[in-house]
């Protein structure tokens, strides 16, 4: 099923960015940077990609999901995460983000109404979040060991973290006031709905408590804050979800018969009709490009 | 009379009821136009929900410059007349909970109506800590809570 992506590509060797609206097969998932987009690799094999989801931010049950992306040792590598910046990032106007070059001095990415523009770090990394234009803004920092959404979530491990801290970048902030796109919302409310009340009733949410903050549209998978983000979705669970957009396995909200489910919220927010059978497909397709070898010549 | 109560010592912050509050009211997801929000003062211990309490004596009433805000004395909700407002924000800036959003489509100030009656924000809550409940029952709820904690001091206190 095509998806229309909205694209950003970075370098940050030239401080330029790009964003550009890419009509993409397989859901629009994360795929898109290995097959449409393989070739970006080419330009920079230390390349790190962002993917949200379709359903990503929409409100659903765990659609805080989102994917990191780089290659490892010629093959692909991807981390999913559960937080607030995939959606921060679809209201600023963007769904992929494919990070290239490197920045001989540190920055700071901010990325604004579709906008990116890239500052020297001033003070303290919170300090964006202080000037702010739109209060739904998601910061994340960049450590030797790890991404944290907020100062406070691990959204993604000492890998990727390292990664990004090679190209030169210590933060980045999504903010703006626009839409995620929804097909049709009178279908997609009440599937939104069935889903919290089934995830409430399955009594498999995470603790409550102020002094217990969950991630972003957290149902299941009782993470702490400090955990590593990605170990929830690695080691055998279907990347099909977190690919599109929700964070369901089998540690975390199990709804019944959650391919069925995923395919009614899919046809409610692209519009179009969809299967368990094409999810099936796709998990069949991603699992392949998990194992496949990207080297030179054959990207 | 029923209110939309929310138990600060369960929200947890995690967004739902401000995602489907904007697609139940603006037919997309829309979190910057949500009547019910969360605010995030950054680290942990500092998520939590606003949304408008229909407050007994509201200051939105007498400050608005247009007088198009009341308070319905049978079901206590303060509703407003949102095509005769000129966004002055005064409303806005008065409101102590700050519960009052700008809708872009309409181009006025807006609150909570709680959805006529049936608030859905309540339904997706996952700690339950949205309640649409009886305004006696609620305020019962809480004076015990403030019983309870003067017994039995938790971290944290009481809402």
């Amino acid at each position: 099923m095509q998806r229309i992506v909205r694209y950003a590509l970075i370098d940050l060797l030239n401080r330029t960015a790009a964003v550009k609206e890419v009509s993409a097969g397989q859901f629009g998932c994360w795929s898109l940077h290995f097959e449409e987009m393989r070739f970006l690799w080419e330009l920079d094999p230390e390349a790190v990609a962002f993917s949200t989801g379709p359903l990503t931010g929409t409100g659903v049950p765990g659609s805080g999901a989102m994917v990191w992306s780089c290659l490892r040792r010629g093959a692909v590598h991807h981390a999913a995460a559960e937080g607030r910046f995939g959606a921060a990032l679809r209201c600023a106007g963007i769904d992929m983000l494919f990070i290239t070059g490197s920045s001989p001095q540190p920055l700071r990415l901010r990325i604004c109404q579709g906008e990116i523009t890239f500052e020297n770090p001033v003070g303290n990394a919170s300090s964006l979040l202080a000037v702010r234009r739109f209060e739904d803004a998601a910061l994340l920092t960049v450590s030797r060991e790890s991404v944290t959404e907020d100062r406070c979530f691990v959204i993604a491990g000492e890998y990727i973290a390292q990664r990004l801290l090679n190209k030169g970048i210590c933060a980045v902030i999504a903010e703006g006031d626009g839409a995620i796109p929804l097909a049709d919302s009178r279908r997609f409310t009440p599937l939104c709905v069935e889903l919290w009340q089934e995830a409430i009733r399955s009594r498999n949410l995470p603790q409550s408590g102020r002094s217990r903050p969950v991630r972003f549209l957290s149902a299941g998978c009782p993470v702490s804050p400090e955990a590593p983000a990605s170990s929830p979705f690695d080691g055998g669970g279907d990347p099909v979800f977190a690919a599109l957009g929700v964070a369901w396995n089998k540690t975390g909200f199990s709804a019944s018969k959650p391919k069925q489910r995923l395919a009614q919220l899919l046809t409610a927010c692209l519009g179009e009709p969809c299967t368990p059978e094409e999810l099936t497909a796709l998990s069949k397709h991603l699992k392949a490009l998990e194992r496949r070898n990207l080297t030179r010549g054959t990207v | 009379m029923k209110i939309l109560t929310i138990d600060r010592a369960k929200c947890t912050g995690c967004g739902a009821c401000q995602m489907i509050c904007s697609i139940a009211k603006k037919g997309t997801v829309m979190p910057s136009d949500a009547r019910i929000r969360i605010r995030r003062a950054g680290g942990i211990d500092t998520q939590y929900a606003v949304v408008c309490q229909h407050c007994a004596e509201p200051v939105c009433v007498s400050a608005c410059m247009r007088g198009i805000i009341d308070k319905d004395p049978g079901t206590g909700v303060v509703s407003r007349r949102t095509e005769d407002c000129f966004a002055c924000a005064a409303c806005r800036v008065m409101c102590p909970v700050g519960a009052v959003t700008y809708d872009r489509d309409q181009e006025a100030f807006v609150t909570c109506d709680l959805c006529g009656g049936d608030p859905v924000c309540v339904k997706v809550c996952p700690t339950q800590a949205l309640r649409f409940e009886d305004v006696h029952q609620a305020s019962l709820d809480l004076r015990s809570k403030y019983a309870q904690n003067l017994l039995n001091p938790t971290e944290g206190g009481v809402n």
